[in-house]
């Protein structure tokens, strides 16, 4: 017994003493707050546990602060849980963090809130151009989308609105003898047929496919819309309906339905976690892939770091095309990245609001963007010889431990999405990507009852399932699980669930 | 217990083949059980290109400590095992503390109002008010958000560890505490100088219980936990590993300037170090939890 | 102020309930051993010789109060549109959120969510009472028949570890071997097996999934009650068996079994106590979409109505159903049990 004790204590003892030591890190002392700043507090999303916590976080921290003249308490949530937590914030009615960032559309429960009042119309404050040169510039159309009984609720984040589209293995393609590259829908398909069975690695086994997926089934809404799919909602004979009401609908889900059958798409995709998502590309087992065309750079950029061998010719490197849309058409983003609303429980006065709304004005300003986004100069950037803004490379961080990891968070990228001055030079594989934005934001569709959707009570009330039903039929369809009956099924347990309630209130709402 | 003594009588072949059978199954259930942790040891020191393309090995072709010097560089696993530590040694002794005191008085046939209490105790095994109720009441009325005492104080009583010691303190002996009673003890002196030191086995097994059930907690922490200074480890080790699978049908993760998720040999890495604090201890009290379940389940 | 003048009510309510009981339960206790001298008043005598076991219920008693009872006044929302937004503060909320008596759990059980809910529930535990319920008993037995007791001893420690870890790394483990990727449990069964449906995107597979999460983690642990059962059986009855030529399986079929068949049972029917309750974070980690028609479960559905949809009544109400045919499980699982010899859970 004895000896067991002081085993025991002797090991926590250990556990405790490493715990102490390793710990502490390289994390420097916080700045002294400055007397007579305005404070703002701040929830955002932590990905990786080391938001402005790592060396010289400290410096970036006192620099955003000396410039916004705002002193920012962040209350950080980990990424994993931060649905949860929104709802647990919004149970505090007391008690809130005044400014709250979130991904993705409207929810219910925030749109509840947004009802009886939680949140401050932003729509006034922000018609002071002089006072908020940059926020005033807000996207109208976008803004719709988080309007809710005519107040706007929060303020998106903007993003590049054509940034989906498809990219593909240039080389792979070569050695299966295509010449050029794909416009139509039966030319992707000979692609991805190709890809598969047609041996584009060289190593005479059939083990490749053509196109990478992972449970995340943004790629599949984008392939439908080169099927005159719209987004979401599409407009026809003068009233709004949802898209999965629409021939091209069944047209674009059997085409789906006969590449997965075929073996042209990873089997097992729907369960597939979507952190790997591209990596079937990376190792040579897919060569499609249909996403965001940041991601088709980021492969190629992979290939680049780690001397990826071209399947033609060994002595050069893969590479990718970053091609865009097919048949002309592409999704269109939300334009947005998420929101950010501002709470009456933590802002009490308005001159809170306009303390935050200041600050979230001044991080638009083009040294706090490449602050945000690029990190300090002279030790994660330099200005090269023709002005350009020139990464130090190698990086002396990874993304985890960067100084400034999580300060883009706060940041609304309106009116621009990066820095004008002073720019990055870019790669050619950027060059190529920023080349497939352009091309692609004409082409891309929207969803016209995006402004409508979140003043929709039904919506509120049953949106999410709604749209998961959807999805999970979507998914099995395409795998089989379920023939055409039980797709149409599927859509009657739509309708019934509160689908056909929110056509007619959408429709309403117009 | 005596061994059979299977020695002495012949055994048919028949009988030798059922126990090497036997032994084969057993061995292949324990072998199975240390499979993944053989999985995570070994990936834990692999390169991430080696975990891309070879699904499974004993030992890396190439070994790479690179996982585990981001881990110690980062120092965020230790800090959540430091804490995760805390949270069990002090959470533990609270629990000990409410149980025993609520245990001893219940586990004495004379004292008043045991009926009552009981019944109190039943209501508290029995029903649960559901999570809304139980927020609204440690974050927005105790406003215990962000502090350990929202951790160490909902669950203070567990009800079933609780009659666990309740019985123990019942089947001990009458007598010793009579005969404190003659020399004028007093029943406090009879619970910390008789009681607590006879039912150490049932309390060291029960302390055990309560402290598995701090070290591997989740939701609790979850909910009321944001600062990142006072992450415990399981939180940690789920930002880590399921990071990347929070994306939603309806929008994507803008990795964008985020840069990728952490490598897999750093997640593996992390499982490690969360699993090795276990594995460390376990050898020493491994006795004393079987012998507190058998406490639990057979009394009189 | 008003809410806690309502509070006080309530506790008194329970206090007077409990001097109606107390009076009664004080004729009924037996005598204490300090009670020698008749014809005084009992009770302050006994309190004052008592004094300190009263002192020590204190901590115990205000931790109920606090935080049991007082969350089951919140269950009342169950009953209301509630919305934390309707008053200010969070007693405001209940007090000005509507009442709306049964509407909520009409609502609840007119909805396809609730059977498929309770379908999804029973089908888990069923399956698990089939399968991964006699787990732990074979293991019981054929280690009890194993002689080197360092083989025994060694294999224990090795089953016994997988309890002690916790879901989070469970899962994460689970999805790394199975994935059909590049998961080598999935390739090697797939060697054996090529029409092997994916594990872990196939309805079908959740089940079994599940089970044999749990039996990898939970079988080895269990095994302990069964082998402190097997620990008392008699020896000499194997002895005796012995010298009548029994074999290995007659002594097990005529002698083990029998001498746990009682514990086995008590486990069986504290199981079916259980009926309703599944772990909640084992599934709500192998959940996604595909599985999602039978991994829906009560733990998840209220979690996900409560408090990511912020459907709080609906989450509450259904949590209220839950406790409800949960205590009347328990308390007649626990009223068969003792009908068996054991002395249940209370």
């Amino acid at each position: 017994m004895k000896k067991f004790m002081t085993a025991m204590v002797f090991t926590l003892a250990l556990m405790l003493v490493a715990g102490s030591l390793f710990a502490a890190g390289t994390r420097e002392a916080a700045p002294a707050v400055q007397v007579g700043r305005p404070t703002i507090t701040a929830m955002v999303m932590s990905f990786y546990g080391t938001d402005l916590e790592n060396e010289h976080s400290q410096t970036v921290v006192q620099q955003f602060e000396d410039y916004t003249n705002t002193h920012v308490k962040f209350q950080w949530e980990n990424n994993d849980v931060y649905a949860e937590k929104i709802g647990l914030t919004l149970l505090d009615v007391t008690s809130m963090p005044m400014l709250i960032v979130n991904s993705g559309n409207l929810t219910a429960n925030v749109v509840d809130a947004a009802k009886k009042g939680a949140f401050w119309d932003l729509a006034p404050f922000l018609e002071d151009k002089a006072a908020y040169p940059n926020l005033s510039q807000y996207n109208r159309g976008v803004a719709a989308g988080f309007t809710v009984d005519g107040k706007m609720i929060g303020i998106y984040r903007g993003r590049e609105l054509g940034r989906n589209g498809m990219s593909y293995r240039q080389d792979w393609a070569d050695k299966v003898g295509l010449t050029k590259a794909p416009e139509t829908v039966e030319e992707f398909y000979d692609m991805i047929y190709k890809f598969t069975y047609n041996d584009p690695d060289g190593n005479g086994k059939r083990d490749t496919y053509g196109i990478e997926l992972t449970k995340y089934v943004g790629p599949w809404d984008i392939m439908q819309t080169w099927f005159g799919v719209g987004n979401g909602w599409v407009e026809q004979g003068g009233k709004l309906v949802p898209v999965h009401q629409t021939a091209e609908f069944m047209t674009a889900l059997r085409w789906f339905r006969k590449i997965y059958a075929e073996g042209l798409v990873r089997p097992d995709w729907p369960s597939v976690d979507t952190g790997t998502y591209g990596n079937a590309i990376k190792n040579g087992q897919a060569g499609v892939l249909v996403d965001v065309m940041d991601s088709g750079r980021r492969i190629w950029d992979y290939f680049d770091t780690n001397k990826i061998p071209s399947v033609t010719d060994s002595t050069k490197l893969a590479s990718m095309n970053l091609l865009g849309p097919i048949n002309n058409k592409t999704l269109a983003t939300a334009g947005h990245n998420g929101y950010m609303m501002i709470s009456k429980a933590g802002a009490k006065t308005e001159q809170d609001v306009k303390n935050v709304l200041h600050f979230l004005d001044r991080m638009n300003d083009n040294t706090m963007l490449v602050l945000a986004d690029r990190g300090l100069e002279g030790i994660q950037w330099n200005l090269d010889a023709e002005g350009y803004l020139a990464p130090i490379t190698p990086s002396p961080y990874t993304v985890q431990n960067s100084p400034q990891v999580g300060l883009n968070q706060i940041v609304a990228y309106i009116p621009n999405t990066a820095s004008t001055d002073p720019t990055t030079k870019l790669t050619v594989r950027e060059i190529a990507q920023n080349e497939a934005y352009y091309k692609m934001r004409p082409l891309a569709i929207t969803n016209p009852a995006a402004g409508l959707l979140p003043n929709s009570t039904v919506q509120a009330e049953v949106g999410t399932q709604l749209a998961q039903i959807l999805d999970d039929a979507r998914t099995q369809y395409i795998c089989g699980v379920i023939d055409d009956a039980g797709l149409q099924a599927a859509f009657k347990t739509w309708a019934d669930r509160g689908g056909t309630r929110l056509v007619a209130e959408i429709n309403a709402l117009r | 217990m005596p061994k059979f003594k299977h020695a002495l009588v012949k055994r048919s072949p028949m009988d030798m083949f059922a126990q090497v059978i036997i032994y084969i199954l057993v061995g292949s259930f324990a072998l199975i059980t240390l499979l993944p942790f053989v999985y995570i040891f070994a990936g834990s020191f692999a390169t991430d290109r080696e975990l891309i393309e070879r699904p499974f090995f004993l030992f890396p072709k190439t070994i790479s400590f690179n996982a585990y010097k981001y881990i110690f560089d980062n120092g965020d696993i230790f800090r959540g095992l430091r804490n995760s530590l805390i949270v069990t040694v002090v959470g533990t002794t609270i629990n000990m503390f409410f149980s025993t005191t609520l245990a001893y008085p219940l586990s004495r046939p004379y004292f008043k109002g045991k009926k009552f209490i009981f019944a109190m105790v039943l209501v508290s095994l029995l029903f649960t008010a559901g999570m809304v109720p139980n927020y609204l009441l440690v974050a927005n009325i105790l406003r215990l958000r962000n502090t350990y005492w929202s951790l160490w104080l909902p669950g203070a009583i567990n009800m079933f560890n609780m009659l666990i010691i309740m019985n123990y303190f019942r089947s001990l002996p009458q007598e010793m505490e009579e005969s404190a009673y003659m020399d004028g003890a007093n029943d406090l002196q009879i619970f910390t100088r008789i009681m607590l030191p006879l039912s150490a086995p049932a309390l060291a097994s029960v302390s055990l219980f309560y402290a598995v059930s701090h070290w591997n907690s989740y939701f609790g922490a979850m909910m009321y936990i944001s600062d990142r200074r006072w992450e415990v480890v399981q939180i940690m080790l789920r930002r880590i590993i399921f990071l990347t699978q929070s994306i939603s049908s309806e929008t994507g993760i803008d990795w964008g300037l985020l840069g990728e998720p952490p490598e897999k040999s750093i997640r593996l890495a992390t499982t490690v170090f969360a699993v090795i604090p276990i594995l460390l201890v376990y050898p020493f009290i491994q006795k004393y939890f079987t012998q507190g379940v058998m406490v639990g389940s057979i009394k009189g | 102020m008003v809410q806690f003048v309502g509070i006080a009510f309530y506790y008194m309510g329970f206090i007077g309930g409990w001097m109606g009981v107390h009076t009664k339960a004080r004729l009924l206790q037996p005598r204490g051993i300090t009670i020698e001298r008749r014809g005084t008043s009992t009770w302050r005598r006994e309190l004052s010789a008592h004094a300190w076991l009263y002192v020590f219920v204190v901590p115990g008693i205000i931790y109920m109060l606090i935080f049991v009872f007082l969350p089951l006044l919140g269950l009342v929302m169950a009953f209301q549109r509630f919305s934390p937004y309707s008053g200010s503060g969070p007693f405001g909320a209940f007090i000005h959120s509507e009442f709306v008596g049964f509407d909520i759990f009409r609502g609840l059980f007119n909805g396809p969510d609730f059977w498929r809910v309770l379908r999804n529930t029973l089908a888990i535990n069923i399956s698990a009472l089939i399968f991964y319920f006699p787990a732990p008993i074979i293991l019981a037995l054929l280690l009890h028949e194993i002689q080197n007791q360092a083989f025994k001893r060694t294999t224990q420690t090795i089953v016994y570890i997988p309890h002690f870890i916790s879901w989070v790394i469970v899962g994460s483990i689970t999805f790394q071997m199975f994935n059909a990727q590049d998961g080598i449990l999935m390739m090697l069964i797939k060697q054996v097996f090529p029409n092997m449906p994916n594990v872990l995107s196939t309805p079908g597979a959740f089940i079994p999934m599940l089970l044999g999460q749990s039996m990898w983690k939970e079988t080895g642990f269990g095994t302990i009650i069964y082998l402190a059962a097997l620990a008392s059986v008699d020896p000499q009855l194997y002895e005796a068996a012995t010298v009548d030529g029994a074999n290995r399986w007659q002594k097990m079929w005529n002698i083990t079994l029998p001498g746990i068949v009682g514990t086995i049972v008590i486990m069986l029917i504290l199981k079916l106590g259980q009926m309703l309750n599944t772990g909640y974070e084992q599934i709500f980690l192998m959940q996604n979409s595909l599985n999602r028609s039978v991994s829906d479960v009560f733990d998840t559905y209220i979690y996900t109505m409560s408090i990511i949809n912020g459907n709080y009544s609906l989450g509450t109400a259904m949590g209220l159903f839950k406790s409800v045919v949960g205590m009347l499980l328990v308390i007649g699982s626990n009223s068969l049990s003792k009908r068996f010899g054991s002395s249940g859970l209370y």
